[in-house]
């Protein structure tokens, strides 16, 4: 079912261990020691480990797809941009309001924050059928 | 295998990497899942939204498809490079084990307030299908 103008969904991203942080990193090409290596990261600008912004990118489109209910082959486009970092430690809500909807489009503005408010991403996801 | 370590200096806006090949498993996308745990729920709902049935699961995620390894493919770079901006479209799921093809080229160098910022577009294409599956604009901050 297509949601309307206004629905708003949130979803919650637990803690990130940092063996999760590491297999992400594995797969995903993003495993510097900013995400890796505590010790270097500890030293670094970023005063500890850093949990890599498309890993907390990635369930928007899965909360997209449930979202605009348009089933299997919906196609995304979405613009992110990363505000600030989170921490492994940092349990994360994603807020996202349907800000347009017709039957071939739904548009979604998000935000991703941390339980004290610091947003680390904001942006937009459009769910097409494909 | 990731190439030589690149500077800022030595991106020019226009160039386009070679084309490199790659494939998706099955099991790398489960395991690449299972590092992303999440609920969603409607704000009038205390239920939460249906996870993806069985299809859905099983075509590989879209951050996966369009991950930093086709960069590693092609080039190295610095620790430090900071992840700014990112868009993704995509436009055909992609199943494991098939056959993609990735583009990396760079859209804009630009220096702004004493960033450095490279802009990179990773195309992937369905090799046997010949269609794209997906692009990423990539905006990087990189340290030197």
């Amino acid at each position: 079912m297509i949601p309307n103008e206004g629905t708003v969904f949130f979803a919650t991203i637990p803690p990130i261990t940092q063996e999760q942080i590491n297999r992400f990193g594995d797969l995903h090409g993003t495993d510097g020691p900013s995400h890796t290596d505590p010790e270097y990261a500890k030293n670094s600008m970023f005063g500890g480990v850093i949990v890599q912004g498309a890993l907390v990118m990635a369930p928007i489109f899965d909360i997209g797809r449930r979202a605009s209910g348009m089933g299997e082959n919906t196609n995304f486009s979405v613009e992110t941009k990363f505000v600030s970092f989170s921490r492994p430690e940092e349990a994360l809500t994603v807020r996202a309001e349907v800000v347009a909807s017709s039957p071939d489009r739904v548009e979604l503005s998000y935000t991703c924050a941390t339980s004290e408010g610091r947003a680390v991403q904001v942006g937009t996801l459009v769910c097409e059928p494909g | 295998m990731a190439g030589r370590v690149l500077a800022f200096e030595d991106f020019t806006p226009g160039h386009t990497f070679p084309t490199t090949h790659y494939r998706i498993s099955a099991d790398d996308n489960r395991a690449f899942r299972q590092t992303i745990p999440f609920e969603a729920f409607r704000d009038d709902s205390e239920r939460p939204l249906p996870a993806p049935v069985e299809a859905q699961a099983a075509a590989i995620h879209p951050t996966l498809v369009g991950s930093f390894q086709p960069q590693h493919a092609v080039f190295g770079w610095p620790a430090g490079v900071i992840h700014a901006r990112e868009k993704v479209q995509t436009f055909l799921p992609v199943v494991p084990d098939e056959m993609l093809a990735s583009t990396v080229s760079v859209l804009d160098c630009s220096e702004r307030k004493g960033r450095k910022f490279v802009v990179l577009k990773i195309q992937i294409d369905k090799v046997d299908a010949g269609q794209t599956a997906l692009i990423v604009e990539r905006t990087l901050v990189w340290p030197y």
